[in-house]
């Protein structure tokens, strides 16, 4: 059994979401409180930690950690850093399969994959856009073996 | 075949709660007019204009709403501007449900609801107040395929002690507290005010009574538990008593209730899992409630999907081998390890270290109210203390099992120990979850999502992550394609 990777896009996605994040919060200490007081490193040091932990451990743990594989049989989705899940359907409980374009698709040409059976789902995030679209032609009910 | 309407009262039941308020008003001024129908007409009149038009609106939308029971299925056609006519085959139909209202008998009216694998998670598919005939020809037509004849028909009703002892379980005092809220609103609703605060200040009477000492406040919240409970436990009795379970074919029907009496027909290839549910108490004693998972079974308005209400061991399994040979109890061949023993114990017995820490300080800081610390102190532990008991009997509890296409779990549910078993084919999907904690002794979490309307999930705490991924993944792939006819 061979896992794949997701598209490496899903780091630079969620560095940048991080990035603005820290970045919007931060803003209110710099406008409501005096600079380089003790309440003003108080508020701005937390998420400023918090940031850098999600930049250089946090995101690329995470995408390390998340894979895939489909099968004839199965699909297996995993993925977590502090709780890693691996979710397994079988192939022949898939209902449908929907491929989702989200705002960024465009820009970064990924996709999402949302396997849907009765009573379940798996979603699988950031797929570069022509693997999504071949998954969800394998995928398709009818098609397994 | 031609279209039916629904029973003409649907009409009343369409529109009644527009005009109720209106139609007491209406009735008290013709009390009051002294029997001159001018007068009561002269002051009444508009009020009267608007009820006749809500009637007549409820009278057009019972005219437009029909049904066809056809040989293969039931078609439904609604609507005035929007017109709307669906079918749902037999086959697709997991429950018919018709519910026998009492006073809807004189006019044999009764409620039916359709039910399939689709559709929305609260609501069935298809409902309506029918002539009593034409729910009974619903009733036979979708059953009929299901009998084929080949089988004995097998029966179960149980005692009413066990009605009692499932009533014990599933009675909770907030279900008899909105009753009684309920029936006291409604009461002063219909009846006036002063009607309302005399049950309400003979009630609080009746509590400063019976207070024994205790502050009037504290009496009043503790029977109003106690007869919320009690409410709640006198309506389920009456709601499971003549519980009785008729198997035929791949027919299952459920009949209960005496003062509203239901009638519920399974396509036993519909059942999704089968459940036993015990508390910590029904455990010691032995109890098993036996619970199914169909859709529509259990969706009316304060019903569960109860198989057998109660019963011990040995009549439980003879039961259950007679009603449902096809969904047996597989015995656990994973368990959770002794090493894990802390991860089920750890949380409640923190839990309560932190109490007795807290208690200890509390009395430290305010020694003059050291009594009530201690009473609410030891309130707190109670429930605490039962939970860790739970936790103890969840571990040797807890496991999983598969063979011929049925896998069976066991696991606790906050205060509940449920063994489900499902067949494969009726497993959506499997989610191994392991925290950093428990990756150190290579155990994990299983989380089994089962076929169902909306999300069902079921977690096994703890168990060895190697032995479950064994077990379990080799049947999620090779589950064989769901056959009805099996």
């Amino acid at each position: 059994m061979k896992y794949c990777k997701v598209s490496r896009k899903k780091i630079l996605v969620e560095e940048l979401a991080a990035l603005l994040l820290w970045f919007v919060i931060s803003i209110f200490p710099f406008i409501y409180i005096d600079t380089f007081s003790f309440w003003w490193w108080a508020v701005l040091l937390p998420p400023l930690v918090l940031y850098l932990g999600a930049a250089l451990f946090y995101i690329p743990a995470a995408y390390r950690n998340t894979c895939y594989l489909i099968n004839t049989s199965k699909v297996i989705y995993q993925r977590g850093v502090i709780i890693r899940r691996q979710q397994i359907m079988a192939r022949k409980r898939i209902v449908y399969v929907t491929l989702m374009r989200t705002p960024l698709t465009p820009l970064f040409h990924t996709a999402d994959v949302i396997v849907r059976a009765t009573g379940a789902t798996i979603v699988i995030k950031y797929l570069d856009l022509n693997r999504a679209k071949e998954i969800v032609r394998f995928l398709a009910p009818g098609n397994e073996l | 075949m031609e279209y039916k309407k629904a029973h003409p009262v649907n009409i009343v039941e369409s529109t009644s709660r527009f005009y109720i308020l209106l139609l007491l008003p209406i009735l008290r001024g013709l009390l009051f007019s002294g029997g001159n129908l001018y007068i009561w007409l002269k002051g009444a009149w508009f009020d009267i204009l608007i009820i006749a038009a809500i009637i007549l609106l409820g009278y057009i939308r019972w005219y437009f709403n029909m049904f066809r029971i056809d040989e293969d299925g039931l078609t439904i056609f609604r609507g005035i501007f929007l017109i709307k006519k669906e079918f749902i085959q037999y086959d697709r139909i997991a429950s018919v449900a018709v519910e026998y209202p009492f006073y809807l008998k004189p006019l044999r009216a009764v409620r039916v609801q359709v039910d399939t694998d689709a559709g929305r998670k609260r609501r069935a598919d298809f409902s309506m107040t029918m002539r009593r005939r034409d729910a009974e020809e619903l009733l036979e037509k979708s059953k009929a395929r299901l009998i084929t004849g080949d089988q004995m028909t097998k029966s179960y009703s149980p005692k009413l002690f066990y009605i009692g002892v499932l009533s014990l379980i599933s009675s909770n005092s907030f279900t008899g507290v909105i009753f009684a809220s309920t029936l006291i609103s409604q009461s002063g609703r219909l009846l006036g005010k002063e009607f309302e605060d005399l049950i309400m200040n003979n009630l609080t009477r009746l509590a400063e009574f019976l207070a024994l000492g205790l502050p009037p406040a504290a009496a009043i919240i503790a029977y109003l538990l106690i007869g919320g409970w009690l409410i709640s436990f006198i309506i389920n009795i009456v709601r499971h008593k003549d519980f009785t379970v008729t198997r035929r074919d791949s027919s299952l029907l459920v009949e209960a209730g005496i003062i509203t009496p239901r009638k519920i027909s399974i396509d036993v290839n519909q059942i999704n899992l089968v459940e036993i549910h015990q508390t910590l108490t029904t455990k010691i004693l032995g109890f098993y409630s036996v619970f199914i998972h169909c859709t529509g079974y259990g969706k009316q308005k304060n019903t569960i999907s109860v198989l057998i209400p109660a019963a011990e061991k040995h009549e439980a399994t003879r039961n259950l081998e007679l009603l449902l040979p096809e969904i047996p109890f597989v015995k656990k061949s994973i368990k959770p390890k002794l090493r894990n023993l802390s991860r089920f114990i750890l949380v409640p017995s923190v839990l309560i270290a932190s109490v007795v820490v807290a208690i200890w300080l509390c009395n430290r800081l305010f020694p003059s109210w050291g009594g009530l610390i201690l009473f609410l102190g030891i309130m707190l532990e109670i429930p605490l203390v039962w939970y860790l008991l739970v936790r103890i009997f969840s571990f040797t509890h807890t496991g999983a099992g598969v063979r011929d296409g049925i896998f069976t779990i066991h696991y606790t549910k906050r205060f509940l120990f449920n063994r489900v078993s499902i067949p494969v084919e009726k497993v959506s999907k499997v989610v191994f979850s392991q925290t950093l904690f428990q990756r150190t002794t290579n155990c994990c979490d299983v989380i089994v999502y089962t076929y169902s309307e909306g999300t069902k999930k079921h977690v096994v705490q703890n168990l060895n992550y190697t032995e479950a991924s064994t077990l379990l993944l080799p049947q999620i792939g090779e589950a064989p394609v769901y056959d009805k006819e099996k």
